[in-house]
């Protein structure tokens, strides 16, 4: 395939499919799910502090 | 590796804020269990099937990454769909399908198109039959590589008793989603030709009539001249 004449050269992330995955992850978070509460600090933590 | 190794002069290190939309022809491929479907280059990447996204790899020398400046290796394509066309005008290239894909990475921009290391198929833009009409549908090629077999745009009436795939049906079994443009500038009649009209088939039997009443004219003429 003839192409011309070189005229640059450079870098260039594909955005789209970033976008993509951060909508993904974004309805991953809105799940209201009991199993993911866990996360937050509970009133006796598993591992000893201080 | 950085940039500044492999790019030189004014434009050394651009980085355009979305990636490049570019159109190029491959050939569909089917998977010899029939279970996955890709893409298969037209000349230097005639031996490799990709996926709907995929990484540029040297096929000379892994050494270094792709594009390189003195080498030939990366994904190509061409920034008009129109150079697309011509390209498939080609009789090499006549069974191939126009993609459009998006061209990200390293790259060098050439006058006409791109090389590449990063790309993504966003659509199937054409897929016309050898006849003329649109494709509808994929069949065997009669060519492929170890593994894969590759498929030739095939339209309702070629596609008749032929074992097929219809472009639905290869999209789905992609490694991710892409279009297929039907839209004006996508899975159209041939530019410049016409779809044929109805009558277009009786035609060779009216011929064939009228040389027959012809013939018969022309006998009657000698049967008469004999009998005078």
């Amino acid at each position: 395939m003839r192409l011309g004449k070189e005229q640059s050269a450079g870098y260039v992330e594909d955005t789209e499919v970033d976008s993509i995955a951060v909508d993904e992850v974004k309805a991953e978070i809105t799940i209201d799910s009991a199993e993911r509460a866990p996360l937050t600090p509970t009133a006796h933590p598993s591992i000893p502090v201080g | 590796m950085g940039l500044s190794s492999w790019v030189s002069g004014s434009a050394r290190g651009e980085h355009p804020d979305r990636p490049f939309t570019g159109y190029k022809l491959a050939h569909a491929a089917l998977s010899a269990d029939g279970a996955k479907t890709g893409f298969a280059g037209l000349t230097m990447g005639a031996g490799h099937v990709y996926g709907v996204v995929a990484e540029a790899t040297c096929v000379w020398n892994s050494r270094h990454q792709s594009p390189r400046r003195w080498c030939g290796c990366g994904f190509y394509c061409l920034h008009a769909l129109t150079d697309a066309l011509s390209l498939g005008c080609a009789t090499e290239n006549r069974s191939a399908l126009l993609i459009e894909v998006a061209a990200s990475g390293r790259y060098i921009r050439y006058e006409r198109g791109l090389r590449y290391s990063r790309q993504r198929v966003r659509a199937i833009k054409q897929a016309w039959c050898g006849c003329g009409r649109p494709g509808v549908a994929l069949a065997d090629a009669g060519s492929g590589l170890v593994g894969w077999r590759h498929l030739a745009p095939a339209c309702d009436q070629c596609v008749a008793g032929r074992p097929t795939l219809t472009l639905r049906e290869f999209v789905a079994r992609l490694d991710g989603r892409i279009r297929i443009d039907e839209g004006p500038d996508g899975l159209a009649q041939l530019p410049g030709m016409a779809a044929p009209a109805e009558t277009t088939a009786e035609q060779p039997f009216a011929v064939l009539t009228a040389e027959i009443a012809l013939l018969h004219a022309r006998l009657d003429n000698l049967q008469a001249r004999l009998d005078g």
